[in-house]
């Protein structure tokens, strides 16, 4: 069976426009989209600019724009398409800096700001215990399944309007600490999400959700943290 | 900063319009489904204290929704700024006093 790929092609650099080139690619057994921009890269045009690495949904490098909508390049198998005809075009709502690869630097200055990382209380005697019935890290554990690949930006409309908005990814990372009994700094980090560019914007789209290749739901994220602004401001955040 | 307050009663301000619209059709259409409107009923409804305050609650509520709505979706177009806020607010109380004076003259 032949694919026929259209991808989507821009250097900034050179380029005034950008143009999609075609290709005729020989389809196999178990063939991955990443699959198909490798041969393209190997056997037809070697100037073709992509990232990837680990090649198993792990780096959540390899996030690109396929038959419209954000996906794993590594973990789409050609097959699910259920079409011959494949475009490939680079994640949304980023700058691009060469054909497929895009600059994630806007995505990671938002993901900073909540300060990612547990800053644990000092003022414990006896370590924290999460009993595993308890329910507390429901949520949290999966969420913690985030690879930062990106998709959820990229499908977010609001990010597309809104710039300055932090994103599902960054407000699921922020909810992840600002639930965890163990953090310091979850009233710091609930005001960083309660600005007018954090939880906010969120309309409850469900774009992100759709998109997720770790089957996590940002959208949830987000409401807990709506939840937790407002009960901050009616003095019933006990954080 | 104001948004979680504004966010709160957005919600707030949606269900109680649910409510008071359900009653303002009931009364306006169904209550009694035969009469011919009359400016003389209108009238005559609105000088009790049950329909000034339901049409009362209508307008702040009313407002306040789709101000904040409007706020809200400049906000989600990257446009902020104080002014528009202060004209939105400026706006909002006009049309409340506008729309309370035009209540208080059947009382």
């Amino acid at each position: 069976m032949t694919l026929n790929v259209k991808v989507f092609r821009f250097n900034p650099e050179t380029d005034k426009v950008p143009r999609f080139d075609t290709f005729k690619i020989e389809e196999f057994p178990n063939m991955a989209v990443l699959d198909v921009v490798m041969n393209i890269q190997n056997y037809h045009d070697p100037t073709l600019a992509y990232r990837c690495s680990c090649r198993i949904g792990m780096c959540g490098s390899c996030a690109m724009y396929i038959n419209g909508r954000p996906r794993l390049a590594c973990r789409t198998q050609v097959s699910s398409l259920g079409t011959k005809d494949i475009t490939i075009m680079p994640l949304p709502n980023l700058p691009i800096i060469r054909d497929l690869a895009v600059d994630m630097e806007p995505f990671f200055e938002k993901y900073k700001k909540i300060k990612p990382y547990l800053i644990p209380k000092q003022d414990l005697k006896e370590p924290v215990i999460c009993k595993p019935d308890s329910g507390e890290r429901e949520l949290i554990d999966y969420m913690l399944e985030c690879i930062t690949c990106g998709a959820c930006y990229g499908a977010c409309t609001m990010v597309a309007t809104d710039p300055h908005y932090l994103g599902p990814a960054a407000l699921t990372r922020a909810y992840c600490l600002i639930a965890d009994k163990r953090d310091a700094a979850t009233r710091e980090r609930l005001v960083i999400v309660e600005q007018s560019e954090g939880v906010w914007r969120c309309h409850t789209q469900f774009n992100c959700a759709e998109v997720c290749p770790k089957k996590i739901v940002p959208t949830q994220a987000i409401q807990q943290l709506k939840k937790r602004c407002v009960f901050k401001r009616l003095g019933l955040f006990r954080g | 900063m104001l948004s979680g307050w504004t966010w709160l009663f957005q919600r707030i301000t949606a269900f109680f319009l649910i409510l008071v619209l359900g009653v303002h059709f009931w009364v306006l259409h169904y209550q009694n489904p035969g009469e011919i409107l009359v400016y003389a009923d209108a009238a005559r409804r609105l000088q009790t204290a049950l329909f000034l305050t339901v049409d009362s609650l209508l307008l702040a509520f009313g407002l306040f929704h789709a101000l904040n709505g409007l706020h809200n979706v400049l906000e989600d177009f990257n446009v902020r700024s104080r002014s528009i806020t202060a004209v939105l607010l400026l706006v909002g109380a006009g049309l409340f006093i506008m729309g309370i004076y035009s209540l208080w003259q059947f009382v």
